[in-house]
């Protein structure tokens, strides 16, 4: 492997098996495991203020 | 007089910055683990890099429920009707730093499997330490905000 700096966007050999790495994977399952805690707790905030509303 | 919306922002604020030293702390400063480090162990420099990718979408959404939770705040600061309180502010602070701890152990660590606290020992007492604290922030959290004791004279108005 070349051992040279590279960032995501550049056309490295190294940068270019990451993008590969990044797209290789169960995009969907990540992004689940990203977004689900998130948006759990985002929904429990949201029912906490949404009742005050209805007042 | 309403406290929901002073707990509701304190739930955001305290998921954001409890997300915020999860990734700062293990992820970044300890790396027991990397976001997807079960699945693409971060033992080769590619794999460090994409875990690196997915620890910064990780920390984009930490970002994104602090400011929605400063937004609440700046909103829960305008309403005459909500009082002002420390204690029920550091209470939705605790909540929702163990509400997250909890929802994040058993979605990414238990259910999906994507990492682990100490991702050599995989699924470990760690993990459960990590579910304990989130059950314990989230019971300190019930607990100051249940008190009754509303500072009135600092309401804004």
């Amino acid at each position: 492997m070349e051992l040279v700096f590279a960032c995501t966007m550049c056309h490295s050999d190294l940068a270019g098996q990451i993008r590969a790495g990044l797209l290789a994977g169960d995009l969907w399952r990540e992004a689940a495991a990203m977004l689900l805690p998130f948006f759990i707790v985002l929904a429990i905030a949201l029912s906490v203020r949404e009742r005050s509303v209805q007042r | 007089m309403t406290r929901r919306p002073l707990i509701a922002a304190g739930l955001l604020l305290g998921a954001g910055l409890g997300g915020f030293i999860d990734g700062i702390v293990f992820h970044q400063i300890l790396q027991l683990h990397g976001m997807l480090s079960a699945r693409l162990p971060t033992d080769t420099l590619v794999n460090a890099k994409i875990n690196m990718v997915w620890d910064g979408v990780f920390h984009c959404l930490t970002w994104l429920m602090t400011a929605l939770g400063v937004s609440m705040l700046w909103g829960a600061a305008r309403r005459a009707d909500v009082p002002w309180s420390g204690r029920t502010f550091v209470g939705g602070l605790f909540g929702g730093w163990g509400l997250f701890n909890f929802v994040e152990g058993v979605i990414d660590h238990h259910l999906l499997g994507i990492h682990h606290v100490v991702e050599r020992l995989g699924v470990s007492v760690y993990d459960y330490a990590f579910l304990g604290s989130g059950v314990a922030f989230m019971t300190l959290g019930a607990v100051l905000v249940s008190q009754r004791a509303i500072s009135k004279s600092a309401t804004p108005t």
